[in-house]
């Protein structure tokens, strides 16, 4: 029997510049430490869920996003570099843990211009922490439209 | 059975990047691994899990390790807390 693989990808979390992740200012990330992925330079504050599944954690400090897929797949989206630092303050949640979303939902409203403000890169790791449920990897590069274009195409392993 | 007792050093506590790596670094390992603080306990495999946790700087937890390589995922992961300031 033919077993075809399926296709699936990643929407941006937001509009902006996709660039490796190895280029990440975050070490962690760039050394894949979390898993593999794409990092995200946003140009604006509108973040929307890169995939349908569930909300499987929000960070206390509300930036960072775990998604786990309908294939059962885990995801990071880390809206900013060393964020956690201010403890919600520019961070506004569309989302709660245990919601079920679809690609291209609302997932958080950033105020990108305090994080700026404030020092920080608005650099944003989309990651996949489950790479061993997943072949075929493709990180896709350039600017992107926010839940609209892909940034990653990946199938999922049986 | 091996167990990893630790106390959070990072100020900011288990937040989503260490929670990322401490994740990692366990599923490379067969054995089952779970994390365990005073109330809660979560899979050390999966990253909501962890995150959830919310443990902050000072906290104590340990880490259970079961299986046939938890000799190895227990360096591994001592090597990581250390290595990631966690």
């Amino acid at each position: 029997m033919f077993k075809k693989k399926k296709t699936l990808s990643l929407l941006a979390p937001a509009t902006g510049k996709v660039i490796p992740l190895e280029n990440s200012e975050d070490q962690a990330f760039a050394e894949k430490l979390v898993g593999d992925g794409i990092a995200l330079m946003p140009v604006e504050g509108d973040f929307r869920c890169p995939a349908s599944g569930r909300i499987a954690g929000v960070a206390e400090a509300l930036h960072a996003y775990s998604i786990e897929t309908e294939e059962g797949i885990d995801l990071l989206v880390h809206i900013g570099i060393d964020t956690v630092e201010l403890m919600g303050e520019g961070y506004r949640p569309a989302v709660r843990s245990g919601d079920m979303v679809k690609a291209g939902d609302p997932l958080c409203t950033v105020d990108l211009e305090l994080l700026k403000r404030r020092g920080y890169s608005l650099c944003t790791p989309v990651v996949i922490c489950d790479m061993e449920k997943v072949s075929d990897f493709t990180p896709l590069y350039g600017d992107v439209i926010g839940g609209a274009d892909a940034v990653i195409e990946y199938s999922p392993l049986k | 059975m091996k167990t990893i007792k630790h106390i959070v050093k990072d100020p900011n506590g288990i937040h989503a990047r260490p929670a990322g790596v401490l994740v990692n670094t366990a599923k490379k390992f067969s054995s089952d691994i779970t994390i365990h603080s005073d109330d809660k306990k979560g899979d050390c495999k999966r990253i909501f899990s962890v995150m959830g946790m919310s443990l902050k700087c000072g906290d104590s937890f340990r880490i259970e390790i079961v299986g046939d390589d938890e000799d190895a995922a227990e360096y591994a992961i001592k090597e990581a807390l250390t290595s990631s300031g966690i």
